[in-house]
């Protein structure tokens, strides 16, 4: 049996002999020169177009550094950039005003791995949001990890280069972000080198307002507040047809003249991808704007568009509850400033909390609103309010109106500790706050209500 | 069985030869500027060392979140390695061939560190004798004020530069049984903190080879977490250890004796004049 085996097998052996019948090449080109072919068409590709290209880069949510990965917000960012044939790219970059305005001058590279790739081999622009330092990339990830965006892209579209049109499509090798290149138009080269990408971006920053509302020809048609993203992130809110308000969110991205909306918001009818041609006049305070075709007008406002008058009670009662504190890792923003007291930069800080019912003083209950120094509290003790409809003078309490007022018992921690005198002071506005319940459900910002120019952002501890 | 074999064995019909080389040998080609012809003229013509400043997937850790450097810093970092690293080598043997010879040929630049799951971060890196590697070189500069930065690039330089000798000549092994306590969670002691254990910095506490090779680059460009708070000359430093009797100062005198005898009879080298060159060339070059 096994000699009949071997046989057989000896048999096919013989039969299936060498005969070399076939050559690899393609057309006459071995793999090689096919691939040298395919990085020259490539690169002919983003050289030649005259007016370069615009590249929008959207994040997963997650960053990757040593093979361990970070989760947080997703995040777009916007570039112009002008490739030459001697491996030489000049860009802009929505990511700060300094980046807008300056052309910047590096490398690129395109080489073959696994797919045909795009590198961009010496720092620019590009990097900057995925360099693993959190002072650089002002990345929320932790120490290591940036945005996770990328500059190693393959080229994701499954057709040769010579077929690409004038839209490609990119995929970063580390963090997956997916980026997408197109074609710029003279006018959108000239935009970028006239200094209107910052333009754009001053303008929109210009509003120190938390509630922006946009209008036109005297009707209002939505209002803007921060997303949940920051800066990179916006939530549109307009009124039903039965006069109920109605919450959009979008991330946002910057291109010389527009505000683009990476998720198109409908309001109503109206399709709203991007805003245009912004610019900001001063003397009215207002930034004039361009919306599918009609002129807009942005305005700030000291109040919301529609309070939601049982905000500030759900706010106070979810601390209750969960017998647990929301934080904020930020502190207040004022007149358009990030932590405008400096409270991040204070020794062993860890999070601003608001924790209701925090303990009692014999029968008197009080609620912290202090800051976290590495688990000990310093800032303000405040008066428990009573559930509305009750109202008080001396106490902490609910408006009528849908606004939180807050009256101090006393204090923790240091007296002279700026979250004891200045802090204070913003907490202790006499008007009081605006409490917003943001697109997720359960993130609150508390805006004051006099101007709504200062503001803090509240996320439940208990529900991270 | 044997015949059987015989019989099924190829026979190539037609060999052609290739008249011209495949296309990508010789790895990767770019329009040169003028960063690349000054590579050429001040590393590769003189010491035959290549320097891979653009970003090449695969070469550094992957997958590791590093950004590559900034063409405008590349030029900088590496006339400070010649001017503060390189000249003090040659000024003391007398011509470049020491350097050329070990030099490891091939001078890697990261602009961004590599940071560690555990909390620390890469500065530098060898590859056995062959490949040196320097992060951090976007944030070069050659300012007063920022003389710790720059310091610390140089102690990087001239650890990486101590393992490569030690890589081709190895220190003589009693040193390994000067100091016990070695560990794989350094990064959990502060350096002035190993300084009272016998050690220099607290990542010569990570093993003997890095032992070794921190004495050489803190005796020569200085040492982190000093009583400045920041890098410190290696007298300043060794003032943490304790006082001049005390075991932990005796132990790094000790092993101080062992560089200095190793550089002497490996490499007929003059530590203390070498580190005399070393310090003056760096105060000289700060603006």
């Amino acid at each position: 049996m096994k000699k009949t085996i071997l046989y057989i097998l000896a048999a096919l052996t013989l039969g299936t002999g060498c005969n070399k019948s076939y050559n690899d090449t393609i057309k006459g080109k071995l793999p090689d020169e096919r691939i040298s072919d395919a990085l020259t068409a490539y690169q002919r590709k983003l050289s030649g177009a005259p007016y370069g290209w615009l590249l929008i880069e959207s994040t997963t949510g997650t960053a990757f550094n040593q093979g361990v990965s970070q989760s947080g917000p997703k995040a777009v960012f916007a570039y112009y950039m002008q490739f030459n044939d001697s491996n030489k790219v000049t860009m802009f970059s929505d990511f700060d005003t300094t980046m807008a305005a300056t052309p910047k001058t590096s490398d690129y590279r395109l080489k073959s791995l696994q797919r045909p790739v795009l590198i961009f081999d010496t720092y620019t622009y590009i990097h900057v949001p995925c360099d693993p330092n959190p002072s650089v990339s002002k990345s929320p990830f932790g120490t290591g990890f940036g945005w996770g965006t990328d500059f190693e892209y393959s080229f994701s579209d499954n057709i040769p280069a010579a077929e690409l049109g004038d839209t490609i499509h990119l995929t970063g090798n580390l963090n997956s972000a997916s980026a997408v290149l197109v074609k710029a138009t003279q006018q959108q080269r000239d935009a970028y080198y006239s200094g209107q990408l910052k333009t754009t971006m001053t303008a929109n920053s210009q509003i120190f307002n938390y509630f922006k509302q946009a209008s036109s020809n005297g009707t209002t048609l939505f209002e803007m507040t921060p997303g949940l993203s920051g800066s990179n992130s916006v939530e549109l809110s307009w009124l039903d047809g039965s006069g109920n308000l109605q919450t959009e969110t979008s991330l946002l991205y910057y291109t010389a003249g527009n505000i683009n909306f990476v998720t198109p918001i409908t309001i109503k009818t109206q399709k709203i991808t991007s805003m245009s041609n912004l610019s900001y006049d001063p003397s009215t305070s207002t930034i004039s704007t361009t919306i599918n075709g009609s002129a807009v007008t942005i305005t700030g406002s000291t109040a919301p568009l529609k309070n939601d008058l049982n905000a500030p009670y759900a706010f106070w009662q979810g601390s209750i509850d969960s017998r647990s504190y929301y934080y904020s890792n930020s502190g207040f923003t004022v007149n358009g400033v990030d932590d405008y007291y400096k409270v991040t930069k204070l020794a062993n800080w860890s999070n601003m909390i608001y924790w209701a019912k925090y303990n009692r003083s014999g029968t008197t209950y009080y609620d912290a609103f202090a800051g976290n120094l590495s688990g000990s509290l310093t800032g303000s003790a405040l008066f428990s309010p009573n559930p509305p409809p009750a109202t008080s003078t001396t106490l902490t309490s609910f408006t009528p109106d849908g606004r939180i007022i807050f009256k101090l018992l006393g204090a923790f921690g240091s007296a002279t500790s700026i979250l004891n005198t200045t802090v204070r002071a913003q907490i202790l506005d006499p008007s009081g706050y605006y409490l917003v319940l943001k697109k997720d459900g359960k993130t609150y910002d508390m805006v004051v209500a006099s101007d709504a120019k200062a503001w803090i952002r509240f996320a439940p501890w208990w529900n991270r | 069985m044997g015949g059987l074999l015989m019989t099924v064995s190829c026979k190539k019909e037609k060999f052609t030869s290739i008249t011209t080389p495949p296309p990508g040998l010789g790895g990767d080609s770019w329009v040169k500027d003028s960063i690349d012809k000054f590579i050429y003229d001040s590393l590769t013509v003189p010491y035959n060392v290549a320097v891979n400043y653009k970003w090449l997937p695969g070469q550094l850790d992957y997958p590791s979140a590093i950004t590559p450097p900034d063409m405008a810093k590349v030029i900088p970092v590496i006339k400070a390695l010649l001017n503060v690293a390189y000249a003090p080598y040659n000024q003391q043997t007398g011509n470049t061939d020491f350097l050329r010879k070990f030099l490891p040929k091939t001078l890697k630049l990261a602009g961004s560190a590599e940071y560690l799951s555990n909390g620390a971060r890469f500065l530098g890196q060898a590859e056995g004798g062959t490949a040196m590697l320097l992060y951090e070189v976007n944030y070069f500069s050659r300012l007063k004020a920022d003389s710790n930065a720059f310091k610390q690039m140089m102690h990087t330089m001239h650890h990486e530069f101590g393992h490569i000798l030690h890589q081709n000549v190895l220190y003589p092994v009693a040193f390994k049984t000067i100091s016990t306590g070695y560990t794989g969670n350094w990064y959990n002691i502060k350096d002035p903190q190993a300084r009272q254990n016998g050690f220099i910095t607290s990542y010569a506490q990570a093993a003997p080879d890095e032992d070794f090779v921190e004495m050489i680059s803190s005796m020569l460009a200085g040492g982190p977490t000093g009583p400045s708070g920041g890098y410190d000359e290696y007298e300043q430093l060794l003032t943490q250890a304790g006082a001049p009797t005390s075991t932990a100062y005796q132990t790094i005198k000790a092993k101080e004796a062992f560089v200095v005898d190793y550089f002497q009879r490996v490499w007929n080298i003059d530590f203390y004049a070498l580190r005399a060159k070393c310090r003056a060339a760096f105060v000289n070059y700060l603006q």
